[in-house]
């Protein structure tokens, strides 16, 4: 990484990432954990029903920042980007609609000034682990 | 066999209509009142303006707020409804105020960020989703007026986008400040189950249970606001991140 974030630069943008991670949740659960962080301690968390009527409608945004360092000390900021793909919704019968928020979730990766860009593939056949939110979030 | 051209299909849309007609009517009168309201903040907003454009400018929006709201009467009286309005119904009446505040402090950026970003955006979205399912003309006049209410924000847009230029973190602070007020009101409008009591415009009791007869939800019509709300938002340049959590922290 040393070497990848030497050449970073101010750019004049609403958000200034080095590099963003698309993902998305895979249990009700976990959504509720994300939605719950999101939401402040201050605030009673949503009922799940709430969620399941909410997180669908979401466009593809930043979640948090993350911070990353290198051995030899160079640094990189990038953000988490969540397409909101309902985790019910995970099956062939939506790829359409999920290729539309993950394309949305790239348009969002380059709007923030990006320049690497990855995504969780999933992989097929392995049970769905969902994470409260990843562990590298602020 | 009766040939196919001796089909009466507009005795079946009638039919259909009357026994969903009650629920239209509700759905007409929340359409109504909302258009009233938008002709009365535009009328305030011109009273506000000095630059004879400007007044003009607003006036000419109040008409095609008042418009929209003879729309929706008529297409009342086409089912067979009286469509009633109350602009002093509890959630509207406070939407009615916030607005007001705008016009006392003088803030001519802030009436903008509250009728056209956010009471807009819920009309958008809530006539959209109307549009697409209602029948005949009923249909066909929330979708229209859901186009031009869209013209309205693009309008706005460009005097909003110019004005957070000047001052990104002044602007933000000021939606959130308005997003506090409107959109909670707004929220709780949305909310699946009106919890506090009735509001004071269906005709008898909630619409909300019965929208499923017409293949709406209350659910459906509060996400696609918010959506419409958060688009909106995105084009003004406000980061996304915040207004996520501005959302995720409104009332249920």
């Amino acid at each position: 990484m040393g070497d990848a974030v030497a050449g970073v630069t101010t750019r004049t943008r609403t958000i200034d990432a080095d590099f963003a991670l698309i993902g998305h949740q895979e249990s009700w659960r976990a959504a509720a954990d994300v939605l719950a962080v999101l939401r402040g301690s201050e605030h009673t968390p949503l009922p799940d029903d709430e969620i399941k009527d909410i997180l669908p409608w979401i466009p593809p945004r930043a979640v948090c920042h993350v911070d990353i360092g290198s051995v030899a000390g160079a640094k990189a900021r990038g953000l988490y980007i969540d397409s909101f793909i309902p985790p019910d919704r995970l099956e062939a019968a939506y790829v359409h609609e999920n290729i539309a928020r993950v394309r949305g979730a790239a348009a969002y990766a380059i709007q923030a000034g990006a320049k690497i860009v990855a995504g969780r593939r999933r992989s097929a056949g392995r049970p769905a682990r969902g994470r409260a939110r990843p562990a590298w979030c602020r | 066999m009766e040939p196919l051209t001796s089909v009466n299909c507009s005795a079946i849309e009638c039919t259909s209509l009357s026994t969903s007609a009650p629920i239209w009517q509700d759905i007409l009168a929340q359409a109504m009142t909302g258009e009233l309201l938008a002709a009365m903040n535009y009328t305030s907003l011109s009273e506000m303006c000095e630059d004879p454009a400007e007044i003009a400018d607003a006036l000419e929006h109040a008409q095609g707020e008042q418009g929209h709201a003879a729309a929706f009467a008529a297409e009342g009286r086409k089912i067979g409804v009286d469509v009633i309005n109350n602009v002093d119904a509890k959630h509207w009446k406070r939407l009615r105020d916030a607005f007001l505040r705008c016009i006392t402090e003088r803030d001519f950026i802030g009436c903008l960020i509250v009728q056209e970003i956010m009471l807009e955006s819920f009309a958008v979205a809530s006539y959209s989703r109307v549009g697409k399912v209602a029948p005949g003309s009923l249909g066909g006049t929330f979708a229209r007026i859901a186009a031009e209410e869209e013209d309205h924000v693009d309008h706005a847009m460009a005097i909003l986008r110019a004005e957070r230029a000047r001052d990104a973190q002044r602007f933000d602070d000021k939606v959130y400040r308005l997003h506090l007020d409107v959109m909670t009101t707004l929220a709780q409008m949305l909310a699946k189950e009106c919890k506090d009591g009735h509001c004071e415009v269906c005709h008898a009791g909630c619409v909300k249970p019965s929208l499923f007869e017409v293949s709406l939800s209350a659910a459906e019509l509060r996400g696609a606001s918010l959506q419409q709300y958060l688009k909106t938002l995105d084009m003004l340049g406000i980061p996304g991140e915040v207004t996520l959590r501005w959302v995720t922290r409104l009332p249920v």
